[in-house]
């Protein structure tokens, strides 16, 4: 469950193939500082996506959809996966308050943007 | 106007109040509030002549209650943190503090004084401010409870109390959660912004006490460092004109509902698509002319607090109710809103 006490938002991340992290929210949208941190699961090592999947079940479970409300920052997570039943890839996305941030999830997205 | 309480003041006000007033009153309670201040003799004859003379006045006299709180951090992230001044204290010489007290003060003034508000909910809530809170922190918010300052990076941003429009547009959002409690999403939330915007731009322009066409209608000017090229966060009469940057990317704000930007950022765009309600608001107050806060923003403000305004209302249902309390404030008014909207399309 998440601290909205919703059900996980995370879908089985042996599934995932691409992972989107972005900073959102504050008192501005400012285009040149919104810039998202992409992640290649496909592409990783296996203890790199070990370690990746672990801080997104960690932060999954601070999911707030209202966070952003007045000027808060957030960040907001979007998983790219292909379902068990061989239909199209879908993608689920969910939102962390910064305060609420695993230390982990800021480092993940601080990590080589681009 | 049909919806706002309009109370009657049966208080004693204190000498302060009475200058303020004498300042920043409508033209009744300056008046008033001067002829008080030329009594001369012992105190009690002026509470008796402020009592006498503004029985009547709008609930300005609630300013007694104002309670500022101003704390600091440390920067650190915990709230409200370290009380650094109190109501009524002396200067701290903290430069943000010290703006934060005083544009807590100049936005309570605003709907106080001109709307008759006691305080974010009404009912004398204190203000309640935290600055230095993180490191090198580039936002300030309304969590819900007080508003908070970061100090800025020192390279893209300047500190957050810098702009007396921006520490008026957090406590604004206080006012607007209060009130219809504009959903944080879409078209509302980008009602959600443009309102903050506007009672924000509101402030300074009467703290600075400036007529709609001698004001800069900028959202955070002296935010931003000399080393982005940037005049504020956003322009009022010009959306998407605030900045164009390498590092901050150009402006994305539109100025028209033909230009409204559709994205999944920034909760479906609320800080981007404002720019739409927010040059509706400047093209209506500089057709009235005048001050914006006295007509103009008074229709803002009873539009606001309409129980007819739904959280998850759009530019169109906002505009309309505009209309309707312009309608009770005169035709120049009803034509000058109506231009506003009409100008960005909100409105055939």
């Amino acid at each position: 469950m998440s601290a909205s006490g919703r059900p996980s938002p995370l879908p089985d991340l042996g599934q995932a193939s691409l992972v989107r992290i972005t900073r959102e929210g504050g008192i501005a949208y400012l285009p040149g500082l919104a810039r998202a941190r992409h992640i290649d699961l496909a592409a990783c090592a296996i203890e790199d996506r070990a370690r990746i999947c672990q801080v997104l079940q960690r932060s999954a479970a601070f999911d707030d959809p209202r966070c952003g409300e007045g000027d808060r920052r957030y960040f907001r997570v979007e998983v790219v996966y292909q379902p068990t039943d061989g239909s199209d890839s879908r993608t689920v996305d969910f939102r962390i308050a910064e305060e609420d941030a695993p230390e982990a999830l800021r480092q993940l997205w601080e990590e080589d943007r681009g | 106007m049909p919806t706002t309480p309009r109370g009657h003041v049966r208080t004693v006000l204190p000498p302060y109040l009475l200058d303020r007033l004498a300042r920043h009153g409508s033209d009744h309670v300056r008046a008033c509030a001067q002829a008080t201040l030329r009594a001369d003799g012992d105190p009690n004859e002026v509470r008796r002549a402020a009592r006498a003379r503004l029985v009547q006045a709008p609930r300005t006299a609630a300013a007694v209650s104002l309670r500022r709180s101003v704390h600091s951090a440390d920067n650190g992230t915990s709230l409200p943190g370290r009380l650094v001044r109190a109501e009524g204290d002396a200067p701290t010489g903290d430069v943000a503090a010290d703006e934060a007290y005083d544009y807590l003060g100049a936005t309570d003034a605003l709907f106080r004084d001109a709307y008759g508000r006691n305080a974010i909910d009404d009912a004398g809530m204190p203000l309640v401010g935290t600055v230095h809170y993180g490191r090198n922190y580039d936002n300030a918010f309304w969590n819900g409870q007080q508003m908070v300052f970061g100090d800025g990076d020192g390279e893209i941003f300047n500190r957050f109390t810098i702009a007396l429009d921006i520490v008026a547009h957090e406590l604004a959002h206080g006012v607007i959660d209060r009130e219809a409690g504009l959903a944080y999403q879409g078209q509302a939330g980008a009602l959600n912004e443009s309102i903050s915007d506007v009672f924000g731009a509101l402030a300074k322009q009467r703290h600075l006490d400036q007529t709609a066409d001698q004001a800069d209608w900028l959202i955070g000017a002296g935010l931003f460092t000399p080393a982005v090229q940037a005049r504020a966060l956003r322009s009022m009469s010009a959306p998407g004109t605030a900045y164009d940057d390498p590092v901050l990317g150009k402006d994305p704000q539109p100025a028209h509902m033909r230009d409204f930007v559709i994205t999944e950022a920034d909760n479906g765009g609320v800080h981007i698509n404002s720019g739409i309600p927010n040059r509706a608001f400047y093209v209506a107050a500089t057709a009235l002319g005048g001050h914006a806060w006295e007509v103009a923003g008074r229709i803002w403000y009873d539009a606001l607090r309409d129980a007819r305004l739904a959280p998850d209302a759009d530019f169109a249902a906002f505009a309309r109710l505009t209309l309707a309390h312009a309608a009770a404030a005169g035709e120049d008014a009803l034509q000058a809103v109506r231009q506003g909207w009409e100008t960005v399309g909100v409105l055939q």
